[in-house]
């Protein structure tokens, strides 16, 4: 399928209905990556991170980290009173 | 089964870097299980690393030896950073001023109404739910 759409203002465009209906993926607030292929073609595709993402490794990762010795406090706290001092 | 978008206050993230007194770990480590089954997306404003970042320097002030594994956990959490935009801005500003908070704050809150998203916070004092925002403590997720 191929349809020639006009891209608006500050870059937007909309993802014509014909298109939309064909991909159950292009949908409201769904994520996209896109990427530049060529000087004439960009790519979108439905982003999907976790594919990415080695879990056992995250998961032993951040039991190592949770365990760094610093100065003691909860740095939720530091956030929400940081957020305030500015 | 749909994927629900939730974006995660930077007081959920730090849940992932530091043990250290904090509360409702065993909350954080579910939204990553839910995450890693596909049931959840996350999302924070780009924001969200500079607040973890300034924690990790300023409040637990990490020795320089150990900091750079904690930012590649930051950096390699399943969350999607998002760029602020104009209306982002503008929606942010809104509930800032709607809900006396700060701009930081609602931040947060414009994203999870920009994407139809549910917030996921630590720091429900100052993100309370609204008519157009859903908040939930991290105590009860």
């Amino acid at each position: 399928m191929q349809i020639t759409a006009i891209i608006r203002g500050r870059g937007q465009l909309t993802i014509p209905e014909e298109i939309r209906k064909s991909l159950n993926w292009i949908s409201e607030s769904v994520a996209v990556t896109i990427s530049i292929v060529s000087d004439s073609k960009v790519l979108i595709e439905p982003h999907r991170i976790t594919s990415k993402v080695n879990w056992n490794l995250l998961r032993s990762s951040i039991s190592r980290v949770r365990e760094f010795t610093g100065k003691t406090g909860n740095l939720a706290k530091f956030i929400v009173q940081d957020r305030e001092a500015h | 089964m749909s994927v629900r978008n939730i974006i995660v206050d930077s007081s959920v993230v730090v849940k992932w870097l530091s043990a250290d007194n904090e509360d409702y770990l065993t909350q954080a480590d579910k939204l990553l299980f839910e995450v890693e089954k596909e049931k959840v997306r996350l999302y924070a404003p780009e924001l969200a690393k500079y607040e973890v970042t300034n924690a990790l320097l300023k409040g637990k002030k990490l020795p320089k030896t150990v900091v750079e594994e904690a930012l590649s956990v930051l950096h390699s959490l399943p969350i999607q950073y998002m760029l602020e935009t104009l209306e982002l801005a503008q929606i942010a500003y809104g509930i800032g001023k709607e809900l006396n908070i700060t701009y930081y704050d609602a931040s947060f809150m414009a994203l999870a109404y920009s994407l139809n998203a549910v917030l996921v916070t630590d720091n429900i004092k100052h993100q309370k739910q609204t008519k157009n925002v859903k908040v939930v403590n991290l105590k009860d997720y």
